[in-house]
């Protein structure tokens, strides 16, 4: 791989072309994590048993608009989009608070082995985790970029020169 | 840039055919090599083999002083343009312009400041963040030349890259690589069937037939000096009139006419008294006057010129090239003769003998 001293410009100029991918994977990430708790959890539900309540009900609806939303924020982050930078958070950190609903209840009534309560945890955990950091990076692109735009219509940047620049010195462009 | 050698070059695919024949051709450096022909007459597997995407059965290709006859594609340092783009879909232009150099693994910063040079020599910087689909014909074959760009190879092939566009289109195109190639001044090799393409950005033809060359030479030379009847019929439009004869007492002699030869044509032809000969006049070099009887069939005005399509003998289809404006009735008879100094003669094609310019 060739190295380069790294121009902040381009850096920043390259992100107009490339999608933020790190961060909607990051986001995917977490979706993947909020199925595996959601499918860990559906396995203990048997008729009669304490999950066997409206409560679930409730927590499918959830996790319809979960896998929804979450989607959504993946594309908004890849395409460098903020505007539900707070939404976001807050379907994160609700992820987080979710181990305290049913997984916590659940072993706390002994419905549910510790292995069980633990896979569920973690993911849910990993989820929110990935979710709120996804967002975090989502916002501080986002910004990064509308900023460089902002400067670049104002014209207080000079692409073309920064450009040249390199051609000129390294001659790694052949036009 | 590099100069490429093709020495004595033979494709035979398993089954026994032939498609290339004995080829020999040296691109020197920052040529624009054209190679044209009819469809199946080898051009573009000769252009295949320089790529590496088809063996070469015998001989050398010689790359930058390197032997590359054996060497894999990815190894050979060249870019080929396609006719159909061959782009990816689900990638926005800048990306697939970037795609080569991302899998080499190149520094994000150099991809960029390559990709963006190719775009603003290629027009293409407001088309960035689009999809191939949302690009016009033109915009997309311009997007595969700027992946070729991006890599800096030592050689460029283009396998028919205009055939996808409307007229129009190409001529504009045809332009653009024009001037992409006096700018980055690179070896170039193209491959097109279209004779106006050809004559136009080649600095040098290689017309090619039923797997071998023809002629190799300046556009001129191919339009003012064919080698031989199938080159003189190609290259033109419309193509070369041919008439069978006999040279006899100083006259060329065909079933459909007699023509006077002055005495250049005399010395020129004086081996070939009592032989077979063809006579090849450009629809542009028949006259208005002379001994030839002309019966009008179709008038054709085209603004700057007019074609006349007739019959000599009610047999022979002619077209003649007019440069006035001239509006004749169907079943006219006129008169019409050939500019001597542009007459062209050669052997009767028979077997081997693709019918040799004789001079």
């Amino acid at each position: 791989m060739k190295k380069n001293a790294g121009n902040p410009v381009l850096q920043k100029d390259v992100m107009r072309y490339k999608k933020n991918k790190f961060g909607a994977n990051l986001a995917l990430i977490g979706l993947a994590l909020g199925c595996i708790y959601f499918l860990s959890l559906y396995s203990q539900v048997k008729n009669d048993n304490f999950y066997y309540t409206w409560a679930i009900a409730f927590d499918v609806i959830y996790n319809l608009f979960f896998l929804l939303f979450v989607f959504l924020f993946s594309e908004q982050i890849k395409n460098y989009d903020d505007k539900l930078f707070v939404f976001q958070i807050i379907v994160g950190a609700l992820q987080v608070a979710r181990i305290f609903w049913l997984p916590l209840t659940g072993i706390v009534n002994q419905a549910i082995s510790m292995g069980a309560f633990l896979t569920m945890a973690i993911s849910l955990g990993a989820s929110g985790a990935c979710i709120v950091a996804a967002s975090i990076i989502g916002r501080i692109r986002a910004r990064e970029v509308a900023e460089f735009t902002k400067k670049l219509e104002n014209g207080e940047i000079d692409l073309d020169k920064e450009l040249k620049e390199e051609k000129a010195v390294g001659g790694e462009v052949n036009a | 840039m590099p100069e490429v050698k093709l020495q004595s070059i033979d494709k035979i695919y398993d089954g026994g055919v032939q498609a290339v024949y004995d080829f020999n051709l040296d691109v020197a450096d920052g040529e624009f090599i054209v190679l044209v022909g009819p469809s199946g007459c080898g051009k573009s597997t000769t252009l295949r083999m320089v790529a590496g995407l088809e063996e070469i059965t015998n001989g050398k290709l010689i790359i930058d002083g390197k032997d590359c006859t054996r060497l894999p594609p990815k190894d050979r340092d060249i870019a080929m343009v396609f006719q159909n783009y061959a782009l990816y879909g689900h990638m926005t232009i800048y990306e697939n312009m970037a795609f080569s150099l991302t899998l080499r693994k190149e520094n994000k910063e150099v991809i960029h400041r390559k990709v963006m040079a190719a775009a603003e020599i290629l027009d293409l910087k407001t088309q960035l963040n689009k999809k191939p689909k949302q690009l016009s014909g033109g915009q997309r074959q311009r997007v595969a030349m700027g992946r070729a760009i991006v890599r800096n190879p030592k050689v460029f092939l283009f396998d028919e890259p205009l055939s996808n566009l409307d007229a129009k289109l190409r001529g504009s195109m045809r332009r653009e690589i024009m001037l992409l190639h006096k700018k980055l001044n690179a070896t170039m090799m193209y491959v097109t069937h279209d004779q106006t393409e050809a004559l136009t950005l080649a600095d040098r033809i290689v017309c090619m037939s039923m797997g071998r060359v023809q002629q190799i030479g300046k556009p001129i030379d191919l339009y003012e000096r064919p080698a031989n009847t199938f080159v003189a019929t190609f290259i033109g439009l419309p193509p070369m009139n041919m008439f069978d004869g006999v040279v006899e007492g100083g006259k060329f002699k065909s079933e459909l006419f007699e023509y006077p030869l002055n005495e250049k044509q005399k010395q020129t032809l004086k081996d070939y008294e009592g032989k077979e000969i063809v006579l090849g006049v450009r629809p542009e070099n028949i006259k208005r006057g002379g001994p030839v009887k002309l019966l009008v069939t179709n008038n054709e005005n085209l603004g700057m010129n007019t074609l006349v399509h007739g019959k000599i003998g009610g047999v022979k289809i002619v077209v003649c090239k007019f440069a006035e404006w001239c509006i004749y009735e169907e079943g006219q008879t006129i008169d019409i003769g050939f500019d001597p100094e542009l007459t062209h003669f050669f052997e009767k094609p028979e077997g081997d003998n693709p019918g040799v310019a004789i001079r």
